[in-house]
């Protein structure tokens, strides 16, 4: 233990004497690149010099990241830049700038006349402008703001369909709408068939409560009966109004009508009451001149939940009918 | 705007600057702009963010500056083989 702590001191002591050690370094090289600068390194050793005070910056960068190594890699391309540039400016003399008599103004020659050309004519030269050639915003330096060819509102750059028009939640693309009823499959509650837009993309009634499906009658609510009997209450008439309606334009389908209940009390008596309810259904649908043959009632009990029996919005989900579809009648 | 923003930007301007002659014109601004966006790119890459964006927006401005110089140096130029050619010979 004393030796593992005594060794990790170590490392620690070596790491911030190598670090000490590369800042004096860079120090130095620091003052090497400053005396060239003051011998007009710029003008006579430009590539040195920059190499030297680029490799100085980023010796600085890692120093304050505590990459020592990193740190001498970039101080070993400095220092002999700072040394050439210094040496190479040893001679190098400043322009003096001399107060001459002005010359007489000069006759204006025909020629072409020299201006910051702007060839794109947005107001920024071409010297500045990052896209000479097309027009743009001096905030973007001269280059166009992105374009939006399909002018829905998301820009080409991040449009994921450029050429038609899209919402932004969809990155710029139509949202999908599989039978082509113009109602998105994500609204369609028949992605499949069309249907209009007022009966959430379904065929059939505007105000349904219900919607057949290939596999079942989906109801949009739930049939009531009063509790722990068979007894359909009367607020459930409609929607069963309309499935038997569904049912008698297809007289070809056959239907079972499923019971099921959730799981509180006793199994048998579930079962019992699932079955009846189901019965009370097709009773129900057969009083409304759908044909006995095509309804079979049964009852489920508690053995097949959708939802959670521990929770009271759980039980009562499981407390429903269901209609599934049959194969057809031969 | 984002790093990678910058870097674009800057590397845009740099070839730009290049294409202006600016090696020739402007060679320490030029130098300095390119190692500013190598390590820039090298800082980004370790996922450093702040020292990449700094490092690439004085390389944009580098390069910037390289290219204006250049393009001044070339219009000197130009300006004085005009004046050359339209001094009536004696």
């Amino acid at each position: 233990m004393t030796r593992a702590l005594t060794v990790s001191a170590c490392c620690l002591l070596l790491a911030c004497a190598a670090g000490t050690a590369a800042r004096q370094r860079a120090d130095s090289v620091a003052a090497q690149i400053q005396a060239a600068r003051e011998q007009n390194a710029e003008a006579c050793a430009p590539r040195e010099l920059a190499v030297a005070e680029a490799n100085l910056r980023f010796a600085r960068i890692e120093l304050d990241k505590g990459d020592s190594r990193r740190a001498e890699a970039h101080l070993d391309t400095a220092a002999p830049a700072a040394r050439d540039a210094a040496a190479k400016s040893k001679d190098c003399v400043r322009p003096s700038v001399a107060v001459q008599q002005r010359a007489p103004a000069p006759v204006a020659a025909p020629g072409p006349a020299v201006t910051a050309v702007d060839s794109d004519g947005d107001g920024i030269p071409d010297v500045d402008d990052l896209c000479p050639d097309v027009p743009g915003t001096p905030e973007r330096k001269g280059c166009p703001l992105f374009s939006d060819r399909d002018g829905d509102g998301v820009t080409d750059d991040i449009d994921r369909c450029p050429e038609v028009a899209g919402p932004k939640e969809n990155f710029g693309c139509p949202w999908p709408d599989r039978d082509g009823d113009r109602v998105a499959d994500k609204d369609d509650r028949c992605p499949d068939e069309p249907g209009s837009p007022e009966n959430h993309g379904c065929p059939g009634k505007t105000t349904s409560l219900i919607i057949v499906r290939r596999d079942r009658i989906e109801l949009l609510q739930q049939i009531r009966f009063q509790p722990n009997r068979a007894k359909i209450l009367s607020g459930s008439n409609e929607m069963l109004r309309e499935v038997a309606e569904a049912l008698k334009a297809a007289p070809a389908v056959a239907v079972r009508i499923e019971g099921h209940t959730d799981n509180v009390g006793k199994r048998k008596e579930n079962v019992k009451l699932s079955q009846a309810r189901a019965e009370a259904v097709k009773e129900f649908l057969v009083g409304r001149g759908v044909d006995a043959t095509q309804l079979r009632a049964v009852g489920y009990g508690p053995k097949q939940p959708i939802a959670s029996n521990s929770t009271k919005a759980g039980r009562k989900l499981n407390r429903r009918v269901e209609f599934r579809m049959e194969e057809p009648k031969q | 705007m984002t790093v990678t923003g910058v870097m674009d930007d800057a590397e845009l301007s740099l070839r730009r600057a290049r294409g202006a002659d600016s090696d020739r014109y402007a060679q320490y601004e030029t130098t300095l702009a390119e190692l500013y966006l190598t390590k820039a790119r090298e800082l980004q890459g370790h996922a450093q963010y702040g020292e990449a964006r700094a490092l690439a927006s004085e390389a944009l401005r580098l390069a910037n500056a390289a290219n204006r110089r250049a393009a001044e140096h070339r219009s000197g130029d130009a300006a004085t083989s005009t004046a050359g050619l339209a001094v009536p010979k004696e």
